[in-house]
C-alpha cells in the first residue's frame, strides 16, 4: 500500500496557549483509506488537519503529503491534493450561487470555461444538487449546503478529502445525505482517500481506521470495533459509544452475536428482527 | 426592521428588461439620468415622461412596486423642490415674507427640480427592480475593468463586492436570531426615546460584529484551502454577453437623446 499521508514529530503550540495543541504526533495514512479522526472538543484534531493543509504555521516535525514535504514553498501543490469541507455551512460558501461556489476552486487553478462547465454539472450531479445550481445560499438547508460544498472538492478531483466536522452542524437528515454522498465517492472511479474528524462515533463506525486523540496526543489507533470494545479508552477520553454499538456488546455479553461489521440503530433492529428466524 | 434593510428590492422576472445585459443596463442608466437635465420646456418632460412610462411597461412588473421604490424618498424630493420654491429669486415676485419669496423662477426651477428627481429615482428603481445584484457585481467589475491600466484591483474589488452581497442574508439572520436572543433577556428595541433606542442597538452591534469577524476568518481559511491566491491566473465561471438586444437598447436611448435636443429648441 502506498503512504499518501505521513506525519512525523508534528508539534504546534498557538501563539497565546499555555500548552501545545499537537504534540509529537506521527501516523501515516493509506492511498484509499477511509480514517476517522476523533476526540473531545480542544483535543486537537482540527489543529492536525489544518496543518496537513498548511493551514497552520508549524515549526516542529514534518508532513508529507502524496509525495511532497510540505513546505512554504509547496504549500499551493499539497493543497491542490487536499479538499477540505469544513464544519459550518455557511463560513465556506463563497459563492453567490451553487454554480458559482462548486467553480470557484476550479477559477481559482485556472481552469477554461467550457471544462469548467462540465465539471461543475457533473460535481453538482454526483451530490444530487444540479436542480438547484442557480440558487442563492441562503435558500438552502445546511445538508444541502455541506453537499455543495463537497461538489466544489469533488470538481477539484484531490486525490484525499478531509472533513473537519463537516457533519456536526446538521440535522440527522442532512448529515445522512452528505455520509452518503461520500460513501457513494469512495465506490467510484475517483476514490479519494477520507480523512473525516467527528465527535460523532456512528459517523466514525464507518471508517477502516480511528485515530484517538487526547489533549494534542494520539493516545490509540484501531478499528473501530477495536477502539470501540476498549471501555478504559472510551471512558478516558470522555467519547460516547453509538447506542447500536452498546447494544451488540450487551447482546453479546449474553452469547448473542451480531454481525461484524458497524450497524446503524435502524440495521441493527432489522438485523435482530430477522435473525430471530434463523436462531 | 430588518426588511428594509435589504439591498436592492430585485423582482426575479423574464421581461425584456430582466435580460437586458448588466452593463447596458448600468451605462443606460446613468446615460438617462444625465440627460434628465437636458429637459427645458413642458415638451420634453412629456417626452421623459412617456420613455420613463414605456420603460416600465417593458419590466413587466405591477405598477405599486415603483410606488414603493419612490416611496420613501418622495419627502425629501418634496422638501428639495420647497427649499427651490421658497429661495430662488428672479422675475415676478408673486409673494415675499424676510427672505422668503415665491417669484416666477422659484416656481419654474422647483418644479423642473422635482420633475427631473422623479425621473432620476424612477429609472434607479428599474435598474434595481429588473438587475439582481450579482448582476449588478459583474455589471460594475466589467465597467471597472480598464482601471486595470492603473493597477486598480478590479478583480479583488469585484469578489469583495459578491461576497459581501452573498453574506446579507447571513447576517440578517443572525442579527434577527440576536435581537431574538436580547429580547429574551429584556432588552427592547422598538421601545423608549431616541437615546435609549440608539442604546439598545449596542448590544445588537457587538455580537453582530464579533460574529462576523468570525465568519470572515473561517471564510479567509475555506477560500485559502481552496487555492484562492489572489487575482492571478484565475478563469471565470460567469461571463456576460452582449446581445442584440443590448445593442438595439443603446441605439433607442441614443435616439432619445437627439429628440430632446430638438425638442428643447421648440
Amino acid at each position: 500500500m502506498t503512504k499518501i499521508i505521513s506525519v512525523d514529530d508534528l508539534s504546534y503550540q498557538y501563539p497565546d496557549a499555555d500548552r501545545p495543541t499537537l504534540n509529537h504526533i506521527s501516523f501515516e495514512i493509506n492511498a484509499g483509506e477511509w480514517v476517522a479522526i476523533v476526540g473531545h472538543n480542544g483535543s486537537g484534531k482540527s489543529t492536525l488537519v489544518r496543518a496537513l493543509d498548511g493551514l497552520i504555521d508549524f515549526k516542529s516535525g514534518t508532513v508529507t503529503v502524496a509525495g511532497t514535504k510540505l513546505s512554504p514553498e509547496s504549500v499551493w501543490l499539497v493543497r491542490e491534493h487536499i479538499g477540505m469541507v469544513f464544519q459550518n455551512p455557511d463560513n465556506q460558501f463563497v459563492g453567490a450561487t451553487v454554480a458559482d461556489d462548486v467553480a470557484f476552486g476550479l477559477e481559482n487553478a485556472g481552469v477554461p470555461r467550457p471544462e469548467m462547465q462540465k465539471r461543475v454539472q457533473e460535481a453538482l450531479e454526483a451530490v444530487d444538487m444540479w436542480q438547484f445550481a442557480e440558487r442563492e445560499p441562503s435558500r438552502l438547508s445546511g445538508g444541502q449546503k455541506q453537499r455543495v460544498a463537497l461538489a466544489g472538492i469533488i470538481a477539484m478531483n484531490p486525490s484525499i478529502i478531509v472533513l473537519d466536522e463537516a457533519t456536526s452542524m446538521l440535522d440527522p437528515h442532512g448529515r445522512q445525505t452528505v455520509l452518503s454522498v461520500l460513501q457513494h465517492l469512495r465506490r467510484s472511479n475517483q476514490a479519494p482517500t477520507i480523512l473525516s474528524i467527528t465527535h460523532d462515533l456512528s459517523e466514525a463506525a464507518q471508517a477502516q481506521r480511528l485515530l484517538v486523540m487526547d489533549n494534542g496526543q494520539l493516545i490509540s489507533e484501531g478499528t473501530p470495533r477495536a477502539i470501540f470494545s476498549d471501555e478504559q479508552l472510551l471512558e478516558s477520553t470522555g467519547l460516547d459509544l453509538p447506542f447500536s454499538t452498546k447494544l451488540s456488546q450487551q447482546l453479546a455479553k449474553q452469547g448473542l452475536v451480531t454481525p461484524k461489521q458497524y450497524l446503524t440503530d435502524d440495521e441493527l433492529e432489522d438485523w435482530l428482527w430477522q435473525s430471530h428466524l434463523t436462531m | 426592521m430588518l426588511e428594509q434593510l435589504t439591498l436592492g428590492r430585485y423582482i426575479p422576472g423574464h421581461s425584456w428588461l430582466h435580460r437586458l445585459d448588466p452593463r447596458a443596463k448600468l451605462v443606460l442608466a446613468c446615460y438617462f439620468i444625465v440627460i434628465a437635465f437636458l429637459t427645458t420646456n413642458w415638451l420634453t418632460y412629456v417626452l421623459m415622461f412617456a420613455f420613463i412610462g414605456g420603460v416600465i411597461f417593458l419590466t413587466g412588473l405591477s405598477f405599486s412596486y415603483f410606488v414603493r421604490g419612490i416611496g420613501p424618498l418622495i419627502w425629501l424630493i418634496v422638501f428639495t423642490a420647497i427649499l427651490q420654491l421658497l429661495f430662488t429669486p428672479g422675475g415676478h415676485i408673486y409673494w415675499h415674507w424676510g427672505i422668503l419669496m415665491i417669484t416666477s423662477t422659484g416656481i419654474q426651477t422647483s418644479t423642473a427640480v422635482f420633475l427631473r428627481f422623479l425621473l432620476i429615482i424612477t429609472m434607479a428603481t428599474v435598474l434595481t427592480l429588473t438587475t439582481a445584484p450579482l448582476a449588478i457585481a459583474d455589471g460594475v467589475e466589467a465597467l471597472l475593468r480598464p482601471l486595470r491600466v492603473i493597477h486598480f484591483p478590479v478583480a479583488q474589488t469585484a469578489l469583495m463586492l459578491s461576497v459581501a452581497l452573498r453574506f446579507v442574508p447571513t447576517l440578517l439572520d443572525e442579527a434577527q436570531t440576536i435581537m431574538n436572543a436580547q429580547r429574551a433577556r429584556g432588552v427592547e428595541f422598538n421601545n423608549g426615546g431616541l437615546i435609549k433606542r440608539l442604546r439598545a442597538i449596542v448590544p445588537l452591534l457587538i455580537p453582530l460584529f464579533v460574529g462576523a469577524i468570525g465568519r470572515a476568518d473561517d471564510l479567509a481559511t475555506a477560500m485559502e484551502s481552496r487555492g484562492y491566491q489572489g487575482a492571478t491566473n484565475r478563469t471565470r465561471y460567469r461571463v456576460l454577453k452582449w446581445h442584440n438586444a443590448d445593442t438595439i437598447a443603446v441605439v433607442v436611448i441614443l435616439v432619445l437623446n437627439v429628440v430632446l435636443v430638438v425638442l428643447r429648441h421648440m
